[in-house]
């Protein structure tokens, strides 16, 4: 995963517990419309992903919600009409997400209390920058529950 | 009165179910939520008593969609009979857990 940082931040809201850090392995890049009715296939990405990266179940699931929920807030704060860049970087046992979109002047830049909760139980990490051009999101998640069982084990 | 807005995502009312019976099926996000809002806003505005809304085919759940319930449920706080989710299946559960909100929603059963 190479988005570069950007050079100037106005605002970060992050984890303390794991920074986010992209593992070693596939990359996975999308380019679709900023649109909150995208989200959905953000949420079938990442969930084949997790399912790649030998995740569990509660994992996968937990991974489908962390994706969707920074995806909504970076969707609701990009410029009309923009597109996004994202990138899945794939290795056993964890997954990393990183989107950036072009910022809407005087978007809101944080989740909201709701948001927040479901983003800190789901993740092993996220992080949120943001400069007057541009948002980005990221987070990590590794594998807590069993791989999925073979079949007839 | 069915609306579907793709990918599976639909909700249904029944008015002549005793009471109002609103089902939601599919993935309830930012973005369907919208219409959840829509419907069931318009259903408590005219139903008589209660408003039950039926999420055991709801799929996914996040802070959008729970918002929106959040917001109904407020809405229907303030008028006789109020709303109660119905049946709110696994990925309902999940994230009214995780949220610890569950004290927000009258449930049933």
């Amino acid at each position: 995963m190479n988005i570069p940082s950007l050079a100037q931040t106005d605002s970060v809201a992050e984890r303390p517990r794991s920074e986010p850090s992209p593992p070693e392995g596939d990359v996975v890049a999308i380019t679709l419309p900023a649109r909150l009715d995208r989200v959905r296939l953000l949420r079938l990405v990442a969930a084949g992903l997790g399912v790649d990266a030998d995740l569990g179940v509660a994992d996968v699931e937990d991974l489908r919600s962390g994706v969707d929920e920074l995806s909504c807030l970076l969707f609701a704060a990009a410029r009309p009409g923009s597109l996004a860049r994202l990138r899945f970087a794939v290795a056993d046992g964890v997954v990393a997400f990183r989107a950036a979109v072009a910022r809407r002047p005087g978007a809101p830049i944080e989740p909201d209390e709701v948001s927040r909760l479901v983003l800190d139980a789901v993740t092993d990490g996220y992080a949120i920058e943001a400069s007057a051009e541009e948002l980005q999101v990221e987070l990590v998640r590794r594998r807590r529950s069993g791989a999925p069982q073979e079949p007839g084990e | 009165m069915d609306t579907a807005i793709g990918y599976g995502f639909g909700v249904r009312c029944d008015t002549a179910s005793e009471p109002t019976l609103v089902s939601v099926h599919g993935e309830l996000d930012a973005h369907t939520s919208r219409e959840v809002l829509a419907r069931v806003t318009e259903r408590l505005a005219e139903a008589e008593g209660c408003v039950d809304l039926d999420l055991s085919a709801v799929t996914f759940l996040d802070s959008g969609g729970l918002r929106a319930l959040a917001l109904l449920a407020a809405l229907g706080s303030g008028r006789r009979g109020g709303l109660r989710l119905v049946d709110p299946s696994a990925p309902v559960r999940r994230v009214l857990a995780l949220t610890g909100k569950s004290h927000r929603f009258t449930v049933a059963p």
